[in-house]
């Protein structure tokens, strides 16, 4: 399986609202790139316009402007089913009128290849998920968590160049969420596929990302792998959304040194690599201050 | 983008110039080719030319009488060039004028002069023969065999009606080519998707053709009086008493049949929803059962018991009660035994989705059973009862087979425009009378679709409760069940009279036990019923193939003119039968598309006229589907073709099934529409009882009656049986 890189050129999707017939940006021009054998998480909250751009990837929606590339092939007009891309979806839509089997030999079928190889290759793959043993049952008598492995299975069967995972786990109960993940991640890894995993849920983000892609309003607010993005949020939303933390709004007066003795201004240059620190430390704004940086800095809480 | 378009013309201007090289070589060959047999024509016939004057008189008269082809003139002598002629020509009189008025002209002239020199000379260009008729002129030499003398020339003129035809034909043929190919070219060039735009361009020029146009030409022919703009078929309609009375009566069979349903509808709803009654599943489905009856089976056994002659009426004028069946009363009583399902299905869903807990609560704050109904249910079922009501009406409106056997004195307007159409031959005026009932029709259907059904009470808690508050004493509930047991007998009694009146040698005269009557229907239908299963099996999968689709891009595709086409599509559901049919003989009577007399026009009338009932099928059952699963298919490489093969049509399979069987048994028993188009060669089955019953033969009526009956039951039997297999399959899609 030859991985790809996947490339985003500053995508536009602008939807015209039904109700007030104005033009909504679901995605305000965004470029990313995902190298070969990545797994890279869109995280933000509902409507942040994560699910449109890998809607977009998978071909499903068009973009009003820019270019998609998937290896050094352009993509753009290419419809969805020419697309060298498989998409596991949230409600898994496995096909309710066949069976297991003929599920994720669905693709391969497609593709005209004969049914004994189809059989073999189907088997394999259910062994891989750990469902071979559930080949001829009709999808409605598995659990949600044996339905998202066939999901899994019927994607991954076809060889896709890239994975697209749309909240997979979001349907399943808390238990079976951690074990899903592990074995997605698993999957990915050892098939070394380029993967992009849509979530709200940030410890999914965290606990299997390469790297992370933060949305808001159809911006991308930071990318960073998941240890940047949580020690390093650019702002508060960022903050806010990938860990637990408190906001004090606050005013900088001045630097004292630390109890430890050391100078917080280094401290905050080197370790923080917050950007102009200065200013931060001169001008009064609103600024995300982790609970650890609050003991080294000297602050006047204002609020 | 621009690159594109610029590709697309470019590709256009191609296709143009290898179209007009085929077709003005095709018409180039075809021109040469009449020419070439016209020349041989003249060659041998001149060939025959008997000398001396009488025998070529004779001659003469012998080629008119023998052939139509041409026409030929004799000039005995020829002109010096540049001189008049100096003989009168022989032969047929309108070509011999256009000779002697033409002598001089420089073609005539040419034409002679080959003649002269022994050849044979087709004029350049076509000359007018007598009233506007286009010919081609031939001079040939008039040689006499013994001296090989040219005594004269012999003028053949030809027609070219052949040549018109065929250039027309050419043209339209040319056309439809050029617009197809420049739709498919813009297809595959500009569209991602171009199996959905395919199918798009498909639906609406479908819309277009079948439902725009007809409906356009019939209102146009309403307007028009000798090929001009008047309004005075409007003028005569709208003054005429007869035709507002019409207007009235359908009014007021209208306002009486959607009354009189809507109580009947309301109660049997209300014990099958709202009581402990027994036999229900009895109720319910004799409840349902008069609305798949064929045409004609309700009113035949109506006229065999209560007719001038029925068999009750005989019993009450032994008793001194004289009445006619014909008419108002008897036509409300007809329609609604066949009509008040309708109202019940519609109250039945409503009363069904009403939340009982209100009910139980009103009981829990004392109120009594009474009270309860007139204050909770009542009030919540209102606007269930108004759209029950505007749908009976629109049925009653456009009923057509009903009136026609027992209006009697009264008239409608669905009759009317029959009359005027069949009767009269005034297509005009049949035209305008079915839009007059358009009218009343639209208005009621409009506002049941937009006004009624938004003020609907009905609570989707997504928990059907299951029980049943009992809203009635023990006391009312039997004095409701008893009403209804007795309008079951009386539709059991119904039924039962045409299945007795096959076997029965002459209704009302002769009841002894006979079954002359079903040999001789059976002998003499054996052709109709032919044609009417043929024509409906095969509108049947071609409607229920297509309303799939329509579902499909209605649902889940995003385009432009989307609301349009659902409205074209939608349309001939509101449609009275006599308007389509009518529209339908206007439109495909003439060029560019003539279907009159053929099985397609009926056929293609059947899948428009279900199409709307398939089509909100699909529509109901696909929203219920999550679309990750097309999606997932699309994905996986399916192209719009085969999610629609593999996925689509197997899980919408209940909607799609019960599409067909109502495509099927709706095309069975079709009258109102059909009785417009059927032709010699292809018969309707239920014009066949239509004229039967006219004639008296009420035999005969009621056997064919019988076997629609059993088909119609049948289809639907089969219908229920495949849906229940499929059952489960439904409830996983959801």
């Amino acid at each position: 399986m030859a991985s790809k890189s996947v490339t985003f050129d500053n995508i536009k999707k602008i939807f015209r609202d039904p109700q007030s017939g104005q033009d909504v940006a679901a995605v305000a021009g965004v470029s990313f790139r995902l190298e070969p054998g990545e797994l890279v998480t869109l995280l933000g909250p509902s409507g942040c316009g994560k699910s449109t751009i890998l809607r977009m990837l998978s071909g499903f929606e068009q973009p009003t402007s820019g270019k998609i590339m998937i290896g050094d092939n352009d993509v753009t007009n290419t419809p969805p089913n020419k697309r060298d891309t498989a998409m596991v979806f949230q409600s898994y839509g496995l096909f309710p009128h066949m069976n297991v089997a003929e599920n994720v030999g669905y693709g391969l079928k497609l593709r005209k290849i004969p049914q004994n190889e189809i059989d073999t290759k189907v088997q394999k793959f259910l062994e891989m998920v750990g469902l071979g043993q559930m080949g001829k049952r009709p999808p409605s008598r598995l659990s949600g968590g044996q339905q998202q492995r066939v999901a899994l299975a019927r994607s991954l069967i076809v060889e896709p160049s890239v994975l697209l995972l749309d909240e997979p786990l979001s349907n399943l109960d808390a238990l079976l969420r951690e074990q899903m993940r592990v074995e997605i991640r698993r999957l990915q890894k050892s098939l070394g596929i380029t993967a992009m995993y849509v979530t709200h849920d940030r410890v999914e983000a965290m606990s299997l990302s390469d790297r992370i892609i933060v949305m808001k309003l159809g911006h991308i607010i930071q990318i960073g792998t998941p240890s940047d993005i949580y020690r390093d949020p650019v702002d508060t939303f960022v903050a806010g959304f990938v860990g637990k933390v408190a906001f004090f709004p606050c005013e900088v007066k001045g630097l004292s040194p630390l109890r430890d003795g050391r100078n917080p201004s280094r401290l905050a240059t080197k370790r923080w690599s917050w950007p102009d620190l200065s200013r931060f430390l001169s001008v009064n704004r609103e600024r995300v201050l982790k609970t650890e940086l609050l003991r080294r800095i000297s602050i006047s809480a204002t609020a | 983008m621009n690159k594109k378009i610029i590709n697309f013309i470019v590709t256009l201007l191609f296709v143009v110039l290898v179209g007009y090289w085929i077709y003005s070589s095709v018409s180039d060959e075809f021109m040469k080719q009449t020419g070439a047999s016209q020349r041989r024509t003249v060659e041998t016939v001149a060939a025959g030319y008997p000398s001396g004057n009488e025998e070529v008189i004779e001659w003469l008269k012998r080629l008119e009488a023998e052939t139509s082809t041409y026409r030929v003139a004799f000039v005995p002598e020829l002109p010096m060039p540049g001189e008049k002629l100096t003989s009168t020509p022989q032969g047929d009189s309108e070509l011999s004028s256009l000779v002697s008025e033409n002598a001089l002209d420089p073609e005539f002239a040419k034409g002679f002069d080959n003649a002269a020199y022994e050849e044979i000379y087709k004029s350049s260009h076509n000359w007018t023969v007598g009233k506007n008729e286009e010919q081609a002129l031939f001079f040939a030499p008039a040689i006499d065999m013994k001296t090989h003398d040219v005594e004269g020339a012999l003028v053949f003129s030809f027609s070219t009606d052949g040549e018109q035809n065929f250039m027309r034909m050419m043209n339209t043929l040319f056309f439809c080519a050029f617009v197809l190919f420049a739709v498919v070219i813009w297809q595959l060039m500009m569209s991602r998707d171009p199996i959905v735009g395919f199918a798009l361009a498909g639906l609406f020029l479908m819309t277009l053709i079948f439902v725009a146009y007809p409906l356009f030409e019939a209102l146009r022919l309403s307007f028009l009086e000798n090929g001009k703009f008047s309004l005075s078929t409007w003028k005569t309609i709208l003054q005429s008493e007869g035709y507002m009375s019409a207007l009235w009566g359908s009014l007021k069979l209208g306002c009486w049949t959607a009354t009189f349903s809507t109580i009947v509808g309301f109660l049997f709803a209300f014990v099958v929803s709202r009581t402990n009654a027994p036999c229900k599943k009895l109720i319910s489905t004799m409840g349902v059962l008069p609305v798949i009856s064929p045409p004609f089976s309700l009113t035949l056994s109506i006229i065999l018991l209560f007719g001038n002659n029925g068999l009750i009426t005989r019993w009450l004028r032994v008793i001194g009660l004289d009445f006619s069946i014909y008419g108002l009363p008897g036509l409300v009583l007809v329609q609604t035994m066949g009509m008040f399902p309708i109202a019940f299905l519609t109250l039945g869903g409503v009363l069904q989705a009403i939340d009982s807990t209100f009910e139980e609560a009103s009981l829990n704050l004392s109120a009594s059973r009474f009270q309860t109904f007139s204050k909770i249910t009542f009030p919540l079922a209102i606007p269930g009862i108004l759209s029950a009501w505007l749908l009976v009406f629109t049925t009653s409106l456009a009923d057509f087979a009903n009136p026609l056997l027992l209006a009697g004195d009264l008239k409608v307007l669905s009759l009317e425009s029959y009359i005027e159409v069949t009767g009269m031959n005034r297509l005009g005026h049949g035209a305008a009378l079915s839009i007059l009932l358009l009218l009343p029709t639209l208005t009621a259907f409009l506002a049941q679709r937009f006004w009624v059904a938004k003020r609907s009470y009905v609570t989707v808690t997504g928990k059907p409760s299951g029980r049943i508050t009992e809203l009635t004493t023990p006391i009312v509930r039997r004095i409701l069940t008893g009403i209804i047991f007795a309008i079951i007998i009386f539709l059991i009694m119904l039924y039962g009279t045409i299945f007795a009146g096959c076997f029965v040698k002459n209704w009302g005269i002769d009841y002894t036990f006979s079954l002359e009557n079903i040999t001789e229907a059976i002998t003499r239908s054996t052709d109709a019923l032919f044609d009417t299963v043929t024509l409906a099996a095969i509108a049947t999968p071609i409607a229920g193939i297509i309303a799939m689709i329509a579902a499909l891009l209605i649902v889940r595709r995003k385009f432009h003119g989307k609301k349009l086409l659902e409205m074209l599509l939608m349309t001939p559901f509101a449609l009275p039968g006599t308007l389509l049919g009518i529209s339908y003989i206007l439109a495909f009577n003439h060029a560019p598309i003539i279907l009159v007399g053929t099985a397609a026009i009926i056929i293609i009338n059947y899948v428009i006229r279900e199409l709307p009932v398939g089509i909100e099928g699909g529509i109901a059952s696909l929203r219920q589907i999550d679309p990750s699963i097309e999606e997932a298919a699309t994905d996986l490489g399916a192209d719009q073709a085969t999610v629609f093969r593999t996925i689509v049509l197997p899980l919408v399979r209940p909607a799609f099934l019960s599409s067909l069987s109502y495509t099927f048994v709706r095309s069975m028993t079709a009258v109102s529409a059909v009785i417009f188009l059927i032709s010699a060669r292809w018969y309707h089955i239920t014009v066949l009882i239509y004229n039967f019953s006219e004639n008296l033969r009420f035999g005969l009526a009621s056997v064919l009656s019988t076997v629609l009956i059993i088909i119609v039951f049948g289809a639907f039997g089969i219908m229920r049986l495949v849906v229940r297999e499929n059952s489960n399959l439904t409830k996983n899609v959801t």
